[in-house]
Order: structure tokens, then sequence, then C-alpha cells
């Protein structure tokens, strides 16, 4: 969500702020539609088969994340840049034909950022919120994310460049693929050893994992670059 | 319409390695297989994940792993 305040900060700020808001709440009601319909529809599925569904998507899509973390933070994939981004979004704003009544170019740009980068947190919303059957806690808990990256921005009056997005990216992807796996295999039959509090131990071995990746792939990096 | 829909939700979810989209699958089948046969399968899971994770991490940065000289510095993309 970050991200697409600051895509909505950039074209608010270099053409219609009222075009971008109605983009930014269209965006919001198709992310609300979107956690409305799914949501409900997978609370119907038999709890197994559920968390096989829900427990490998989710799994997939931390995978992707945790892949994508580990490369930026060993220097492989460029680091995300919050200012670089704002940047390129006001140049492309201000070089896009002007508007005399609705900026339809802001309202498009701010919608599909809204929308994009909310389909994340709608994917996990509907995951969590289905396998525990507390959809509307995980979209409240959703939403309160959501109203604190605005107010952060809202005091900043800026790009939120200082919020540490990768660091939190890796994170959330450590977390998503510890759940898909314990929700996967649960789903495929298989009892854990104690139950919940095999998370925790398949948490920290993830992370381990992960941390152990990044520093070989950052050794690795510099060795090949250094023989370049 | 369908398609590009279909096509939207392929790209969100399995996004730009979909070997790890098969190999998850993979790895929950022989999950499913190893409990039906009475083992203890729970130890699969993690394993599999952590290979799986590896090997796209390898994928993500050929360069890195293969040590063939870099024609660019590590990619630049800012998104």
């Amino acid at each position: 969500m970050v991200e697409a305040f600051t895509i909505v900060l950039a074209v608010g700020s270099s053409r219609h702020w009222s075009s971008a808001m109605a983009g930014v709440g269209a965006g919001l009601v198709a992310l609300a539609g979107i956690v409305g319909v799914a949501g409900p529809a997978l609370v119907g599925i038999p709890i197994e088969v559920l968390r096989l569904i829900v427990g490998g998507l989710l799994l997939i899509f931390g995978l992707q994340w945790l892949r994508k973390a580990i490369l930026r933070a060993a220097g492989a994939k460029a680091l995300h840049d919050e200012l670089a981004i704002f940047a390129e979004e006001r140049e492309a704003a201000a070089l896009a034909p002007a508007a005399s009544g609705f900026d339809s170019y802001g309202f498009a740009i701010s919608f599909k950022a809204v929308l994009l980068e909310g389909l994340e947190v709608a994917f996990i919303v509907v995951t969590f919120g289905a396998n525990r059957g507390e959809i509307p806690l995980a979209a409240s808990a959703a939403a309160l994310a959501v109203a604190l990256v605005v107010l952060a921005g809202l005091a900043a009056r800026a790009p939120l460049a200082r919020v540490p997005e990768n660091a939190m990216k890796f994170a959330v992807g450590v977390l998503l693929t510890t759940f898909g796996v314990f929700w996967s295999a649960e789903g495929a039959g298989t009892s854990w050893p104690g139950g919940e509090a095999a998370l925790a131990p398949l948490l920290l071995l993830i992370l381990a994992a992960s941390l152990a990746m990044v520093r070989d792939l950052r050794q690795r990096t510099q060795t090949a670059v250094g023989s370049a | 319409m369908i398609g590009r829909a279909a096509i939207a939700v392929w790209s969100f979810v399995v996004g730009e390695d979909w070997h790890v989209a098969v190999a998850v699958a993979t790895s929950l089948a022989l999950t499913a297989l190893a409990t039906a046969t009475g083992l203890p399968a729970w130890v699969l899971p993690p394993v599999l994940v952590l290979a799986i994770l590896y090997r796209s991490v390898r994928a993500g940065n050929r360069p890195a792993f293969s040590r063939a000289p870099l024609g660019d510095a590590p990619s630049r993309n800012i998104r």
C-alpha cells in the first residue's frame, strides 16, 4: 500500500486531486467487492479442502514474495525506492495530456495503483480470514493498516521513503510461506507435532534458511562481480 | 475477456517463476502420498519448500551461480 500511496501522491500533486481521489475510492470499492465475494465463497468449502487450496496458494504467493525479498536483500535486485517511483510517476503525469474537467488519466492511474497493490492485501485477508473463519476481523485489520499508511503519509506530506518496506516484505514473505506450509500440509492430511505450536519452529527454520540464502547469494554476487 | 482475466489471475498468483507452482503442487502430492502410507509426512513440506525456494532464488540470479562474467550490473528495475 506504500507504493499505491506514492503513486496517488504523485498523480494528485501533479494533476487533479479530485480525480486521483475518485480513482482511490473506486479502487477501494473494487477491493471490498473482491473480499466480499471471495471470502464467503471460500468459507463454505470443507476445512481440509480449504486448507489444501488456500495453503497451497499462500505458499506459492509467499515463495514469490520471499524470493524477491531475498534477491533484494542480497543486492541482486534493486531495492524498492519510493522517491524514484514518485519522480517517475510525476514525470509520466506531467507528460500525459492535460484535462480541463474530469482527469481520466489521474483517475485511471490511481485506480490501477490501489487495485493492483491492494489485491495482495485482499489475497492475504481472504486466505487468512477464510482459514480461521474470521474474514471481518482480517478485513478490519487490513483497513486499519491502510488507514495507518494514509495517516503517516498525510503527516509526512511526502512519499514514505523511510518506511523499511523491503524488510517488511521479507518478514511478510517468511510469514506467508510459514502459514502456507503449515496449512497446505494439514490439508494434505498431515498432523504437525504439537499442533499449532509447530508454527514457531517452522517460522524460525524458514527465516534462518532465507537469511542463509541472502548471505550465500551476496557472497556469490560479489565473487561473480569480482571475477568479471 | 475471460481469457485475459485468467491470465491476470495466473500472473498475480504464480508470478515470474511458474516452476514454483508446479513444484509446490508436486510437493503437496508427495506429502499426501506419504501420509497415506503412514509415514511421518510432516518432515517433507518444510524440506521440499526450502529446496523450491533455493532453486527459485538461483533461477532469479543465474550469473551469481554460474560465475559467468557479468555483462551488466544486477538488475535495476524499480518495482
